[in-house]
């Protein structure tokens, strides 16, 4: 939800943040799907961010039309950075149900009313970038809470074929008897959705998701929460207060956790890792952007010290070489060109028009 | 047998092949510059003054008022489509470079031209600045160039970042559309990572190879942050494309993976690569030229870019200390082939001039200090002129495998003593480095049979 790296032409102005919202979009419009979805409009005239969304619904899963008449006639540009998928939006006004929830329920977002300009009751304005950030998962949660069933708005996981074999290879690696995986992956490959099938593979009672950013955990978290597969993952964020004890009933209660920590310096860090590399049970490690600050002594010393003979995944698009330099170990190796991806994608056309 | 880690995959997840096809496509196009040293020294004469050869990127950038006559060339070349070679929509048979849609919608085609150059990493802000202004004085007010760079001021104001550079060049794309003003960026390193410009079509590589890494990530860069059906198109600008490397490394470490996955011997698998993705053209004066597989593999071989690469996949941080030794003693003069093709070259500076001594740098935490990066390039420069000429211990042993030659080595002194001979280093040598993983049979018989 950071970054505009993925972001994806749908129609006119309508754009989708990533590959897998419009996805979601492209099956909301061919098989008519009751669907809610979140507009963003990106920036101002001054090229201030905008932390305010638009959030409706599609009863017949027409996403494009809604969003293009959404947007008006005074903006180049609007970016769908969320769709939830549930018969829930088959009802007309449950939307309004949605965004009045949060508004009472959740902090740093307002369900903004009777305001100049704003005509119906669609607009949800966020506090900060940490709350709009987080926006894919509070409104899961909402759908979640107002339902009262845990599975709401979750959609099957489809791998690619690469991500597919990748996985394959990478869990066959771990069960071969290695701990720690070096994985060198190329844009568009989808590394955040093939780590966690890996995890969700290996089976392990916490998965700890690292980085040298800060929203570390809107970045992945966002990912997972809209698919049935990860629905049994308890997802913490190691940056709010209570995270131990969250990660303790969790485990307690027999589920499967997540727990998102930030390797940007600060007081608690080194204690948190601690904390984390101490829990007596099976651990899987994922750094991610590894060669970006997190590949720094400073970031692996303590990492080193917890992570031991857990399993470890250390990712990375790019200098390979430079992200584990301070490991000082002996990582197997995955790695996934670009070119790979095209000579996949080539070899599907053929596959398909040969069907 | 069925797999079984595959099979409780596909118990929880299922495959869907469409995903396969959101890749966008990418055109790698091999363009060669020496069209404007040419088109600049014939301006020079006719001038009646001297040309000095500026042969290679590093000099231009350096020097950028020295070479100002062969950039004006290049970017009239590149953009007012002055040059044959270097006109990419004459090559291409396209009317113009805007980012190609499968499928135009009325807002891709009412937009404007925008393209990235990136100039060498090692390329000053100052020589950035200067590159900058003749581009703009070779384009005119029809193309509104921007340097990206530190010392580059955004509309008279604060100065370009890395955190602003994406928002600043977006909204200055939104005003020259409304102008109808194309847009050419220049870079050297910003903009390399998360810099998404949603209408740029072509970028630029203006350097002699550069670091891998460094150009994946500005290759990468006309990638993102477009349409589902978008073919990204990159031009290499080369003043040798014969010898331009900038995606060896891709090509190879896509043979590598696609041989483990399917089970191709390497060579075969290269030519695999090479043909299912023929999005490889040579620039001439007739058009661009589809590159094939043979040719393609040919070039790689007769520049000795092949076994550079080879040696590039060997690992050697798995070394121990003793083994890194012996490579950084063992001999890494190869003889290098004549570049063909190439710009008359010409004094850029005084050879006698003493060189100002360098300071010696502290390494950052977690890198390696200089005098750790100069022995592992010097051990990789061995390593690669003993992958290079490793068929000769095939043919002074007489045997077929690579294990059977290493053997046979093994069992003579005789043998031993001509490998320390010929090569600097002992069998010991190459059996540590392939106990230590670093090095291993696969590279040997790639070297062998390629």
């Amino acid at each position: 939800m950071n970054t505009l790296d993925n972001v994806v032409h749908l129609k006119g102005p309508v754009w989708a943040i990533d590959d897998q919202t419009a996805q979601l979009v492209k099956q909301c419009q061919e098989k008519k799907l009751p669907a809610s979805y979140s507009l963003w409009q990106g920036r101002d005239r001054d090229w201030g961010l905008i932390l305010e969304t638009k959030d409706g619904q599609a009863k017949t899963g027409n996403i494009i039309s809604r969003a293009k008449a959404r947007a008006g006639e005074s903006l180049s540009r609007v970016i769908i950075v969320d769709v939830i998928i549930d018969d829930f939006f088959a009802t007309d006004h449950n939307d309004d149900k949605i965004n009045h929830w949060r508004h009472d329920n959740e902090p740093g977002v307002k369900h903004v009313k009777k305001e100049k300009d704003v005509r119906t009751m669609e607009l949800m304005r966020y506090k900060s970038i940490t709350e709009f950030n987080e926006l894919v998962i509070r409104r899961r949660e909402a759908l979640r809470q107002i339902t009262e069933d845990p599975f709401a708005g979750a959609v099957d996981c489809f791998l690619g074929t690469s991500q597919f074999e990748y996985a394959v290879k990478a869990v066959t690696l771990y069960k071969g008897g290695s701990r720690k995986i070096l994985a060198d992956l190329c844009a568009r490959f989808g590394k955040t959705i093939w780590s966690a099938v890996i995890a969700k593979l290996l089976d392990v009672d916490v998965i700890i998701v690292s980085a040298y950013v800060k929203t570390v955990f809107a970045s992945f978290a966002s990912d997972l929460i809209k698919y049935k597969q990860f629905l049994d993952f308890v997802h913490i964020d190691a940056g709010k207060d209570g995270y131990e004890e969250k990660i303790k009933k969790a485990i307690k209660a027999g589920k499967k956790v997540i727990v998102y920590v930030s390797l940007c310096p600060g007081r608690n860090r080194n204690d948190k890792i601690k904390f984390l590399g101490e829990l007596k049970c099976s651990k899987f490690w994922i750094v991610d952007e590894a060669d970006y600050g997190a590949h720094r002594p400073k970031q692996v010393k303590p990492l080193k010290e917890a992570v031991k003979n857990d399993y470890l995944l250390v990712m990375t698009g790019t200098n390979a070489d430079r992200a584990i330099n301070s490991w000082d170990e002996t990582f197997d190796l995955i790695g996934i060109t670009y070119l790979e991806l095209l000579t996949q994608k080539q070899e599907t056309k053929k596959e398909l028009e040969n069907a | 047998m069925p797999n079984t880690i595959e099979q409780e995959i596909l118990k929880q997840f299922k495959v869907d092949k469409n995903r396969d096809l959101l890749v966008p496509d990418r055109e790698f196009l091999l363009a060669n510059i020496t069209p404007a040293v040419k088109a600049a020294k014939k301006e020079l004469e006719v001038h009646g003054l001297e040309f000095s050869g500026l042969a290679n990127w590093q000099k231009a950038q350096t020097f950028p008022e020295k070479a100002k006559g062969f950039l004006v060339k290049v970017f009239q070349g590149l953009e007012l489509g002055m040059i044959d070679e270097l006109n990419v929509p004459y090559q291409l048979r396209v009317s113009s470079l805007r980012p190609i849609h499968k499928h135009l919608d009325k807002e891709s085609s009412n937009s404007i031209e925008v393209k990235l150059m990136f100039m060498g990493g090692s390329t000053r802000n100052t020589n950035l600045m200067t590159i900058g202004e003749i581009a703009q004085e070779a384009l005119g007010n029809g193309t509104k160039v921007i340097v990206m760079c530190g010392a580059s001021l955004i509309d008279g104001g604060k100065k370009f970042t890395n955190h602003n550079a994406q928002k600043e060049i977006n909204r200055i794309i939104a005003d020259c559309a409304s102008k109808n003003q194309k847009v050419f960026i220049i870079a050297a390193n910003m903009g390399q990572r998360s810099f998404s410009i949603p209408g740029l079509g072509v970028v630029y590589l203006c350097y002699d190879r550069g670091q891998e890494g460094a150009t994946r990530q500005k290759l990468s860069r006309v990638l993102t942050a477009d349409t589902l059906d978008k073919v990204g198109r990159i031009v290499s600008c080369s003043f040798d494309p014969n010898r331009d490397d900038k995606i060896d490394a891709e090509i190879f470490a896509t043979a590598d993976h696609i041989a483990e996955r399917k089970g191709l011997p390497w060579a075969e698998a290269l030519k695999y690569v090479l043909s299912t993705n023929s999005n490889i053209y040579k620039f001439s004066d007739n058009g661009a030229i589809l590159m094939d597989a043979d040719e393609y593999i040919k070039n790689t071989i007769d520049q000795r870019r092949a076994h550079r690469q080879i040696g590039a996949m060997v690992n050697i941080n798995k070394f121990d200390d003793q083994t890194l030794a012996e490579w950084v003693n063992a001999d890494s003069d190869y003889s290098k082939n004549d570049p063909t093709g190439t710009t008359p070259a010409g004094e850029t500076w005084d050879p006698n001039k003493p060189k100002a001594p360098k300071k010696p740098k502290n390494a950052k935490p977690g890198e390696l200090t200089k005098e750790q990066k100069d022995a592992r390039s010097k051990a990789r420069a061995s390593i690669i002129t003993f992958l290079e000429n490793f068929h000769y211990i095939k043919e002074s042993t007489d045997t077929t495998s690579v294990k059977e030659m290493l053997n046979e080595i093994r069992n003579s002194k005789e043998d031993q003593e001509w490998l320390y001979e010929y090569y600097g280093i002992s069998i010991g040598t190459i059996d540590r480095s392939l106990l230590s993983g670093g090095l291993n049979y696969k590279h040997l018989e790639i070297a062998l049979n390629i």
